[in-house]
């Protein structure tokens, strides 16, 4: 038995949860002495936002989040740290207000999840079960898919998507040191991979650092799709603010994908045989389903995990749930948003099973907002309905800002999406 | 009695529906509608005030609201409306704690 802080508060809805339970006639924790219990493998939005809204829709249950790491360093705005435009401090985030909402939160080296048990094994030898089990694990890289590019190169060829603090930092001082007439090359993989406009916003903001501090410097981004998140409103930008400074080549276009990397000289080559110099280096690799995930046989021959989107569980797997990131949830993509959203919905539905009543009908969003510079911002966003097991962009919804839009607008979403930044983590880490 | 249990039922569902819908919002709009940034604060919003601005944005009002409005029948909107209003607009332990 577990005691939660004695927040007014929490108490007081605990209390009015309980009294509604017992109004309906439904037995309290199903008749056993414990309360119903919810455990959660992994701290980043969607694990964290499912513990704290688990906490808002269902007090009574209990509730308890392990993580490897104390601290959490965002994907969102990680592209703005290594352009040198704010602190990494500014990203980082704790579970200091899951603990304050009353989640039990535990910093350990997980071993690997236990589906058919419910139950998450520590690396010390313990394990943590409940009713529920809730896997969050985010992404793993795909090293087999690029010759030549490891987990042991990445202090020297950073991925930094979004990696370590020490990655980022990385990546920002090889662009503060790089030759004034150097070239910056970065590696970007095809779908589904975690933030899909992510790394043409970190060109973006690579740019304008160059446009400032290495004016005969250049970025040149080697994709392995065609085409790419907010292509049309990057394009306008890019030709609006970097000109000739910003460069882009494409998959089957150009057979840009990168096949080979030679860390030793920052070299690069493509599926097409074209080799590229790099004075920096930045490989976000094709990416899969986190270790958690994939080692506990839930993820499919694509290396993601499939659910059923109404609560997010995984079929075959009673009481097992997985959120954000890892998830197969198209048409949503793999973003802080999404994860944030999966993780509501998946607490609020699994807050209604532990009481006994139907799921109710509900929308998700996905809004995602790019800087194209600080003061250049643009966005993208969906709505989508639940549609039996899976999920439906609504056709009335939805769409990318104005291709035409004047300078205020622009400056205005850059503002928005700073805003943005400080309610989503206040939203999901407390 | 059929059509009073329907009133109940629906007014139930209604009362889970603001609360599993608001879920959507509170990403850009901060914890429980109450913004801790520049975006504007949902929480304790008069209901009025909440439907004009949504039919204001389904008019076209607006940067990213214009593209989100749209997906709300009048329904869930006034289901939003209620749950917004009903809170207070800041947390009353935050504002009491010491």
């Amino acid at each position: 038995m577990q005691s939660f802080p004695n927040d007014r508060r929490t108490l007081l809805r605990g209390l009015a949860g309980a009294a509604a339970l017992g109004a309906l006639g439904l037995p309290l924790g199903r008749g056993r002495a414990a309360p119903p219990s919810v455990v959660i493998a992994g701290g980043g939005f969607a694990g964290a936002s499912c513990a704290l809204a688990l906490r808002q829709f269902a007090p009574e249950v209990r509730v308890t989040l392990v993580d490897r790491q104390p601290r959490f360093v965002t994907g969102p705005f990680c592209n703005a740290v290594i352009a040198g435009l704010r602190p990494i401090s500014s990203i980082t985030q704790s579970h200091a207000g899951l603990s304050a909402a009353g989640v039990r939160v535990l910093h350990a080296d997980i071993d690997g999840v236990e589906p058919a048990a419910r139950r998450i094994r520590l690396a010390d030898g313990r394990s943590i079960g409940g009713d529920r089990l809730v896997i969050a694990p985010g992404i793993d890289f795909d090293w087999a898919a690029i010759d030549g590019y490891g987990p042991g190169h990445v202090a020297r060829i950073p991925h930094a998507w979004p990696g370590s603090a020490d990655q980022l930092r990385n990546l920002r001082q090889q662009l503060r040191t790089m030759p004034d007439n150097g070239r910056v090359v970065i590696s970007v993989p095809d779908n589904p991979y975690r933030c899909p406009p992510g790394p043409y916003e970190r060109a973006s903001l690579i740019a304008h650092f160059l446009k400032q501090h290495k004016p005969q410097a250049e970025v040149l981004i080697l994709d392995a799709k065609d085409h790419f998140s907010k292509e049309p409103l990057f394009r306008t930008g890019w030709g609006a603010r970097y000109g000739e400074r910003l460069q882009w080549r494409g998959g089957r276009r150009d057979g840009a994908r990168v096949v080979a990397v030679d860390t030793q000289s920052r070299r690069v080559r493509t599926v097409g045989g074209d080799e590229y110099a790099a004075d920096v280096l930045n490989i976000i690799p094709p990416q899969r389903a986190g270790r958690l995930a994939h080692d506990a046989g839930l993820t499919d021959a694509a290396g993601w995990v499939p659910v059923a989107a109404h609560d997010f569980s995984v079929p075959g797997h009673a009481g097992v749930h997985v959120i954000g990131d890892a998830a197969r949830a198209e048409p949503m993509p793999k973003s802080a948003y999404a994860a944030n959203m999966q993780a509501k919905l998946c607490a609020h539905a699994i807050a209604r099973e532990l009481a006994g009543e139907p799921v109710a009908e509900t929308r998700l969003i996905n809004a995602c907002y790019s800087l194209v510079a600080p003061d250049y911002g643009i966005s993208i966003t969906e709505v989508y309905r639940l549609d039996g097991d899976t999920l439906a962009a609504l056709a009335n919804a939805g769409g990318i800002s104005a291709l035409a839009a004047d300078r205020q607008t622009r400056a205005a979403e850059a503002d928005y999406a700073r805003a943005w930044y400080e309610n989503i983590v206040r939203d999901s880490f407390g | 009695m059929a059509a009073l249990l329907s009133v109940f039922a629906s007014a139930v569902l209604a009362a889970g529906e603001g609360e599993a819908l608001a879920g959507a919002c509170t990403a850009c709009h901060g914890p429980e509608g109450r913004s801790v940034s520049g975006l504007p604060t949902l929480a304790g919003m008069d209901r009025r005030r909440f439907m004009d601005r949504m039919q204001a944005f389904r008019n076209g009002e607006g940067t990213i609201m214009n593209r989100i409005a749209p997906a709300y029948d009048e329904a869930q909107t006034a289901a939003l409306a209620d749950h917004f209003a009903a809170l207070d607009r800041v947390d009353d332990d935050r504002r009491h704690a010491p």
